[in-house]
C-alpha cells in the first residue's frame, strides 16, 4: 500500500505546485485589464501592435490558464460541488466506497473521451500554427490549447490520486488508512 | 417500447441526471458522464453518431475557453474573496452596528445592509452564507439578540448576493441567455433593493414591537465622538462602498464591460487592503487560493453542462420537451413561464444555482424565446431578461425555504451547537414569506424588473 500511497502523494504535490505557480494568473490578468482600460482612456499603444485586440485576447487566454491549472488541484482538494444531502450522513467507508464507484463510473469514461479528444484538438491546432482570426491577435493559438489539454490530463491524475487514497482507506492496515485520508482532509 | 426509448432519450437524461446527482459524487463529473452515456446509447438507437462526439472538445472551448465575457466571474470572486481575507468585511459590520446602534434592530439591519454591500463575494450560495454566519452570528449572539431572528437574518442576507449585482450567477446567465450582463445587472437592481428594503422594515417592526428580540447595542461599544465616529464611518464604509459602486456605476454608465470594471475592482480591492495594512504575502496567497478553488469549480461544471446539454440538443431534446409542455397543455408564454418557475422552485430545494442555470436554461431558454407571452410583456429578449431576474429571485427563495433549502444546511454546519435547527427553520419561516411576496409583485408586474434597463436606454 504504501508505494501506492507515494504515487498519489506525488501527484497531489505536482499538480499542488503547477496551480499554485499559475494562480498568479489572478495579479497578471488585473494588471493587464487595467493597463487595458488606462490606455484606451487615454488613447495610447504600446509599440510592436500590443493595441486593445491583442491585450484583450491575453486576458482570456490567463484566465483559461488560470482555471485549467486549478481543475485537476479542485478535485484533490475536494472543492467540486457535490449534491450530499443524501449520501453525506453516511459513514466514511460507504463515503469511500461510493467515491471510488463515482469514480470508476462517472469520471472515468468522462475522461477516457475527453483527454484523447483534448489531445486531437491540441495536435491539429499545433501543426498549423494557429493563430488568432483577428488580424492584430495573438498568434500561437495552441498554447491555449494546449493547456486545455493539461487540464483534462490534470483531472484525470486527480481522480487517479482519489482513487488511489480511497482504495487504500477501504483495504488498508490501519496505519496506511489514516495516511490516505487524515479525519481531517475526509471530507 | 424501443421507439418511445429512441424518441424520447433525451427527456430521460434528464431524468436520469437529477437522479444520479445525488449519489454525492462532484457535479461536473456526473454532467459529463451522463452526456458521454446517453450519446453512446443514441449511437445504439441510432439517432447519434460518434462522429459528433468531436464536436464535443470545439464547444467546450468555445463556452468556456474562448470567452471575453466569462472573465468577469473570477475577477468578481477575487474582488470579493480579497475584501472578505483582508478582513474589510469585519470592519464594515462593525462600523454599520455603530451606525445603527440607536435603531431597533440595529444589529440584524446591519448585517442585512452588509450583505447587500458584500453581496460581489457571491461564487456560491453556501459559501456567502458561510461566510456572513462567521462575521456576524458571534457578534449577535454576544449581543444577546433572539437566536432566531439572527439566523433567519444571517440565511437571507446571504443569499441576497446571487440576485444583487455584481453577481457572478448573473453572468453566467446573461452568457447562457445571449444577454448583455450589464442589462441584466441593471434589471437586478431594483427587485434586489426591494428585497432587501423588505428585510430591514421587517427587522425595524418586528424589533420595535418587541424589543427583547434585538437588545441595543452598549452605549459604551465604538467611538464616543461625533467626530470619531466620523473617522470610523470614512475609514472603514466609505472606502469598500465607494469600491463597489464604481464598479457597477461603471457598468452601468457604459463605460466600462463588466470584465473591465472587475478587473479594476480587483485593483481597487487589493489597494484598499494595502491601505488598511492587512495585505500580506500570506493573505495574498489565501485569497488566491481560495478564489482560485472556486473559479476552477465553476468552470469545470461549465466543460459538464456544456457537453451534456450539446448531447441533449443532438438528441432532439428541445423538441422532445416542447411536444411534452403542448401535450400537457403548457404552451403559452406565461404557462411555460410557470411551469419552469415551479421546476427551478423545486430543484432549488437540492441544487445550487450553478447546476440549476446550465441545466434549466439551456432547455427552456430557446423555448421561452420563442414563446408568446400575449402583450404581458413583449416576446424575445426582454421576456428572457424578465425570466432571467425571476429565475434569480426564485432560486433564492427556494434556497431559503424549509425544511429543504440548502443554505440552511451550510448554515446548520457553521452554527454553534446552541442553534438547532429548529431555530433555523422557525428563523427563516418569516423571510421566506417577504420573498414569496416580492416574487409575487415581480411576476405580477414585469416593469419591476423592465423600468429601469429600459430608462437607463439598455432596452429599446
Amino acid at each position: 500500500m504504501k508505494p501506492l500511497l507515494a504515487i498519489s502523494d506525488l501527484i497531489d504535490l505536482t499538480l499542488k505546485w503547477i496551480a499554485y505557480t499559475f494562480g498568479w494568473c489572478f495579479l497578471a490578468n488585473v494588471i493587464v485589464i487595467c493597463f487595458d482600460v488606462v490606455s484606451r482612456k487615454f488613447g495610447f499603444q504600446l509599440p510592436y501592435g500590443w493595441g486593445s485586440t491583442p491585450l484583450q485576447e491575453l486576458q482570456w487566454h490567463l484566465h483559461a490558464v488560470l482555471f485549467l491549472t486549478w481543475i485537476g488541484y479542485a478535485y484533490v482538494r475536494n472543492a467540486h460541488v457535490r449534491i450530499d444531502i443524501v449520501t453525506g450522513t453516511l459513514s466514511d467507508r460507504s463515503q469511500a466506497s461510493l467515491e471510488l464507484f463515482g469514480c470508476i463510473f462517472f469520471a472515468l469514461p468522462y475522461l477516457y473521451f475527453a483527454v484523447p479528444y483534448a489531445w486531437d484538438f491540441f495536435t491539429v491546432s499545433f501543426w498549423q500554427n494557429e493563430s488568432s482570426s483577428a488580424p492584430n491577435g495573438l498568434s500561437r493559438r495552441w498554447i491555449v490549447k494546449g493547456f486545455l489539454f493539461f487540464g483534462f490530463l490534470s483531472v484525470l491524475l486527480a481522480v487517479i490520486s482519489v482513487m488511489i487514497r480511497r482504495f487504500v482507506f477501504l483495504f488498508g492496515s490501519p496505519d496506511d488508512r489514516q495516511r490516505a485520508m487524515p479525519a481531517a482532509a475526509a471530507h | 417500447m424501443i421507439e418511445w426509448i429512441t424518441d424520447h432519450l433525451a427527456v430521460l437524461m434528464f431524468f436520469v441526471l437529477t437522479f444520479i446527482m445525488f449519489v454525492g459524487y462532484p457535479v461536473a463529473f456526473v454532467l459529463g458522464a451522463i452526456g458521454i452515456f446517453f450519446g453512446l446509447l443514441g449511437v445504439y438507437f441510432g439517432v447519434f453518431s460518434l462522429i459528433q462526439f468531436a464536436n464535443l472538445m470545439p464547444r467546450v472551448y468555445g463556452t468556456a475557453v474562448e470567452n471575453q465575457v466569462l472573465v468577469a466571474v473570477p475577477m468578481f470572486v477575487f474582488m470579493g474573496t480579497m475584501l472578505e481575507k483582508s478582513r474589510v468585511a469585519e470592519d464594515l459590520l462593525f462600523c454599520l452596528q455603530v451606525l445603527l446602534r440607536r435603531v431597533p434592530g440595529g444589529l440584524a439591519m446591519a448585517v442585512t445592509i452588509l450583505g447587500t454591500i458584500m453581496a460581489a463575494t457571491t461564487g456560491i450560495v453556501g459559501a456567502s452564507v458561510i461566510m456572513l454566519t462567521l462575521i456576524a452570528l458571534p457578534v449577535m449572539l454576544n449581543g444577546n439578540y433572539n437566536k432566531e431572528m439572527s439566523v433567519g437574518t444571517i440565511a437571507s442576507a446571504g443569499t441576497l448576493g446571487i440576485l444583487i449585482p455584481p453577481s457572478i450567477m448573473l453572468v453566467i446567465m446573461g452568457d447562457l441567455l445571449q444577454i448583455p450582463v450589464g442589462t441584466l445587472f441593471i434589471g437586478a437592481v431594483i427587485p434586489g433593493l426591494v428585497m432587501s428594503t423588505t428585510y430591514l422594515v421587517y427587522i425595524f417592526i418586528r424589533c420595535s414591537l418587541n424589543p427583547a428580540l434585538a437588545p441595543a447595542l452598549d452605549a459604551s461599544i465604538g467611538p464616543q465622538t461625533t467626530a470619531e465616529l466620523w473617522a470610523l464611518v470614512l475609514k472603514s464604509f466609505a472606502p469598500p462602498a465607494f469600491l463597489i459602486f464604481l464598479v457597477l456605476g461603471s457598468i452601468f454608465l457604459g463605460w466600462a464591460t463588466p470584465t473591465e470594471a472587475a478587473g479594476v475592482g480587483c485593483a481597487g480591492a487589493i489597494i484598499l487592503a494595502l491601505v488598511n495594512r492587512r495585505l500580506s504575502l500570506k493573505t495574498m496567497f489565501d485569497v488566491i487560493e481560495s478564489s482560485a478553488l472556486t473559479n476552477a469549480m465553476v468552470f469545470f461544471i461549465i466543460f459538464g453542462a456544456t457537453l451534456f446539454s450539446y448531447v441533449f440538443r443532438a438528441l432532439g431534446g428541445d423538441d422532445v420537451v416542447h411536444e411534452i409542455l403542448v401535450k400537457m397543455g403548457i404552451d403559452t408564454g406565461v404557462e411555460i413561464l410557470v411551469f419552469t418557475m415551479v421546476l427551478i422552485f423545486v430543484m432549488g430545494f437540492f441544487f445550487d444555482w450553478i447546476e440549476i442555470c446550465l441545466v434549466v436554461i439551456p432547455i427552456f431558454g430557446p423555448i421561452l424565446m420563442k414563446a408568446d407571452f400575449g402583450g404581458i410583456v413583449p416576446n424575445g429578449q426582454i421576456a428572457v431578461l424578465w425570466f432571467a431576474i425571476l429565475m434569480a429571485v426564485n432560486m433564492q427563495t427556494a434556497f431559503l425555504t424549509p425544511p429543504f433549502g440548502f443554505a440552511l444546511f451550510y448554515m446548520k454546519g457553521t452554527v454553534p451547537p446552541s442553534v438547532t435547527m429548529g431555530h433555523i427553520y422557525r428563523g427563516i419561516i418569516p423571510f421566506v414569506l417577504l420573498q414569496l411576496i416580492a416574487l409575487g409583485f415581480c411576476i405580477a408586474y414585469p416593469q419591476i424588473v423592465l423600468w429601469l434597463p429600459k430608462y437607463m436606454g439598455f432596452l429599446d
